[in-house]
């Protein structure tokens, strides 16, 4: 073992056993058990980005860990009845509230709800015979109420996912009509086919210089502007939300996406002109005309799909 | 025109997700999800910078993992009500950084100083000016009615006559005493039926010193003459055995007229006897500036007062070991701040079931009081409707 891993080892030790004294109920758990756990979340969430962390930022980070919720996991994982008694009185209502959000009827929560159970105890064992639940990926860094509402959220996906395969054969036929319905109806003359702005924008818009420009501008953003871009744009939410899941608020975000957009303005026309050689009254004057056809364009687009609810930019 | 130019990328953009765009702005098929625990902790924003960054990336390409981040950071209303503060704080750092910067000081700088300084000289003047109309109101009494130095002089001058009538004849003297007295007691009530405004006249040398006792009250004019001087009439107790009591009755006399000259001076010899019966605004107006300063704390006092006798009448209830009081239709926390942000959750919603899942104290709150209620809980606000 090097001397660095040493020191490490050491500086886990100690914020093992500092863990095991902030705890309210520590349920007898060893200094070694608490520290192989610090360690290998140390391992997932500081030293695999820095190896070289400071000691500080070591320490700060043991110091983060929830001891209370991770001592009940570990006692839990132990085979400590009461601690078992504990995870489920205090958190059957946690899992069967996410387990109700992720189903579409109570029946189905409830199977959920046993299944996330069973996956936490763990039906198959590990080679030292210990169960190999999920249990085992908690690392302390988040609440285990949040952890356990990810579990449900997972598993959910994850029995979605098997169900769609068994009756995709059926939905494929299902499919298959709703495109012929679909082909039959786009023959008709519809109020947005009809209109020649529209036409206009399609045609602008598919003009691969614009497109390009705005693909590179977008991948030229910080992550986190990405990130915001992302959900708001693609993933239709709210700057409320968005900001909730970028950890800022809605004001916050508001102000960054007023200034992303003005830097995609930038970095577009800066595009167009550098590298596709327009001139700046020819990029003013195409943004102008993108956005006049573009609008009476996605008027009919959002009001078909019911969200236009809201003005744009302020979601 | 800005708003203009941010809606042609806005509709872009807009047109560019809908037009399934998505594999475009790195939108991947990821072959290796987040696991529960990173996903809870980007959620929570529980991860070092570092690792958050990678995940944020992760996250760009990854549509299922965020959407998955993005419900669990909305059924915990994280972020919603921290960031307030954290908007503050953000806030404040900008203004503090712009002010600073070099095209501030640059061009605001000269502005700023320029308005300091006319702040200053206003504020000066002001001062001044205020200066001017108290000296102004304290020497039209005094030149009207004489000082407080004359008056004290005609006093002394009437107490040296009284000292001899009363060595003399003490019968007349306490006759003479008693009559000064009724007229002073008329004085008084004339003052304060009249106020005697705008004629404050020089009582102290012109108080009628041979009045029938029968007329006293009708023969006292209505510009009644300021009680104050009037009171200093009664002498120093003699030091003669005869006219014991009538010395005692003028000591307590002296007394009460000493303290009410005390008072006088006190009031640098604005407020006078009537003055002082006016309501008590009208006095306070008149108080210098400091007065009425070392007098705003008492105001503050009382209406901290009222507003606890209002709250201790107010209905109260204490559930789940937090005590509530009603405003209105609606329970307010008594530590609740006013200000503070609070997280919204409306009962039978996702979020709501999912908070009471993890605090049955407020499920007990929320099911025992109606209407809104504003609860505080574990460092944060609930507002539950």
């Amino acid at each position: 073992m090097s001397h660095r891993q040493e020191h490490i080892a050491e500086l886990v030790l100690i914020g093992a056993k500092d863990l095991l004294a902030r705890a309210e109920d520590s349920r007898r758990l060893s200094e070694a058990t608490v520290a192989l756990r610090v360690h290998r979340v140390l391992e997932k969430y500081i030293l695999r980005d820095d190896p070289n962390a400071p000691d500080e930022a070591i320490k700060t980070f043991i110091e983060g860990l929830q001891s209370d919720d991770l001592c009940l996991v570990l006692a839990c994982e132990g085979g400590v009845e009461s601690a078992w008694s504990d995870l489920i009185e205090r958190f059957s209502a946690t899992v069967r509230s996410a387990a109700r959000a992720a189903s579409s009827n109570e029946a189905a929560a409830e199977e959920l709800a046993q299944s996330v159970w069973a996956e936490l105890h763990g039906l198959k064992r590990r080679d030292d015979g210990s169960p190999a639940g999920k249990l085992a990926y908690y690392s302390g860094r988040g609440s285990l109420a949040g952890w356990l509402r990810a579990v449900v959220s997972q598993l959910a996906v994850d029995q979605h996912r098997k169900q769609s395969r068994l009756v995709q054969t059926e939905e494929d036929t299902e499919f298959e009509r709703l495109a012929n319905e679909v082909e039959a109806n786009s023959s008709l003359p519809t109020s947005v086919t009809q209109v020649t702005p529209e036409q206009s924008v399609s045609n602008k818009f598919a003009t691969e210089q614009i497109r390009d420009a705005l693909v590179s501008a977008v991948e030229a953003l910080s992550d986190d502007d990405r990130l915001l871009v992302k959900l708001y744009y693609f993933d239709d939410l709210r700057l409320r939300e968005a900001g909730a899941v970028l950890g800022v608020h809605e004001a916050t975000a508001s102000r960054r996406l007023t200034r992303v957009q003005t830097e995609l303005r930038g970095t577009v026309k800066r595009s167009l002109i550098e590298k596709h050689g327009w001139t700046q009254s020819e990029a003013e004057r195409a943004f102008a005309e993108v956005a006049l056809a573009l609008e009476s364009d996605l008027e009919g687009l959002l009001g078909s799909q019911n969200v236009g609810q809201e003005s744009f930019g302020t979601r | 025109m800005k708003e203009t130019n941010k809606n042609e990328i806005d509709l872009l953009l807009r047109k560019l997700a809908k037009s399934g765009g998505a594999e475009s702005f790195g939108e991947a098929q990821v072959s290796q999800h987040l696991d529960a625990d990173e996903l809870n902790a980007y959620a929570e924003d529980a991860l070092p910078s570092a690792a958050r960054s990678r995940y944020t990336k992760h996250l760009i390409e990854c549509s299922s993992c965020r959407g998955m981040v993005t419900r669990l950071a909305l059924s915990t209303g994280r972020g919603l009500a921290d960031a307030p503060t954290q908007l503050q704080h953000r806030t404040l750092r900008d203004v503090l950084r712009s002010l600073f910067s070099a095209g501030v000081i640059r061009y605001a700088g000269p502005v700023l100083a320029t308005l300091l300084v006319l702040v200053i000289g206003i504020v000066v003047l002001r001062l001044q000016q205020r200066e001017s109309d108290y000296t102004a109101k304290r020497q039209a009494p005094e030149s009207l009615t004489a000082t407080p130095q004359q008056g004290d002089s005609a006093s002394n001058e009437l107490e040296n006559q009284q000292e001899e009538l009363r060595a003399t004849s003490p019968p007349q003297q306490t006759k003479r005493l008693q009559q000064e007295e009724n007229s002073q007691r008329a004085a008084d009530k004339n003052e304060q039926s009249s106020l005697a405004d705008t004629a404050p006249t020089g009582s102290t040398v012109t108080i009628p010193k041979e009045q029938p006792e029968s007329g006293a009250d009708v023969a006292q004019p209505t510009f009644a003459p300021d009680p104050k001087p009037a009171a200093v009439t009664p002498p120093p107790p003699a030091p003669t055995s005869e006219g014991q009591g009538v010395r005692s009755q003028t000591v307590e006399e002296g007394q009460a007229a000493a303290r009410d000259r005390d008072d006088f001076r006190k009031r640098d010899g604005v407020v006078t006897g009537a003055e002082q019966n006016r309501p008590a605004k009208r006095s306070e107006r008149q108080l210098p500036l400091a007065g009425r300063m070392a007098r705003a704390p008492a105001k503050n006092e009382t209406a901290e007062k009222e507003k606890k006798q209002t709250y201790s009448s107010g209905e109260v209830r204490v559930v789940a070991g937090r005590q509530f009081r009603r405003e209105g239709s609606d329970w307010v926390d008594t530590d609740y701040t006013e200000g503070r942000a609070a997280v919204l959750v409306r009962r039978g919603s996702e979020q709501y079931r999912a908070l009471v899942a993890d605090e049955p104290a407020i499920k007990q709150i929320a099911e025992e009081l109606n209407g809104t209620v504003i609860a505080l809980w574990k460092g944060r606000v609930y507002k539950l409707q």
